[in-house]
């Protein structure tokens, strides 16, 4: 079912990206984690370069799904991307 | 300053700023406390507390705009999501914040 790369962009503070990673975690998908805050300068640069270049990098969480990507926690665009049926 | 007495004058604090701008704290009281948590932390780490679902960057100026209540910097984007990013604020008619998703500023723009 995922056979898309999936990044999973977060802080340490933040709820939505709890329940973001939850998500996954739930659906048996395995995800690269990123907790964007608890990185060292040099991942988050690299990090933040890989956000902007799908439109993102200041809000969280923010998922890339293959060449998709989610700002924001919302399960339902998670779905449709990976093509799970709710 | 105890962690529990911070929050309790963070709670205090942003009632008073969040009531004249039409909002007020989620009904979800568990995601309250959580986010109230995280902010008395960024608090302790970088002397403001900042939303605990943005980036800081190195701009002071950006950061700025992300200090919490972050309501009046984006005024309209709340409004049109009735919550703020983090969920911690609803506008003052919401009963049911389950209901509300988080949505990006430039997918309210395009429509």
């Amino acid at each position: 079912m995922a056979e898309k790369r999936i990044r999973v962009y977060a802080l340490s503070t933040c709820p939505w990206c709890r329940k973001a990673k939850q998500f996954f975690k739930d659906h048996n998908i395995l995800v690269e984690e990123i907790d964007f805050d608890l990185c060292e300068k040099k991942k988050q640069q690299e990090a933040l370069a890989d956000m902007k270049r799908y439109g993102g990098g200041d809000q969280f969480p923010f998922v890339i799904i293959g060449e998709d990507s989610v700002e924001g926690f919302n399960p339902q665009e998670y779905c449709n991307l990976l093509g799970i049926q709710k | 300053m105890k962690s529990e007495s911070r929050k309790q004058a963070l709670r205090y604090f942003f009632q008073r700023v969040v009531d004249p701008l039409g909002y007020k704290f989620s009904p979800d009281s568990e995601l309250v406390e959580f986010c109230l948590e995280q902010e008395v932390l960024l608090e302790r780490r970088y002397g403001v507390p900042f939303c605990p679902c943005k980036r800081i960057t190195e701009s002071r100026s950006d950061n700025m705009k992300i200090v919490c209540p972050c309501i009046p910097f984006n005024r309209e984007h709340f409004d049109a999501m009735k919550r703020c990013w983090c969920g911690l604020f609803v506008r003052k008619e919401v009963t049911d914040p389950d209901s509300l998703m988080q949505v990006p500023a430039s997918a309210l723009k395009k429509g």
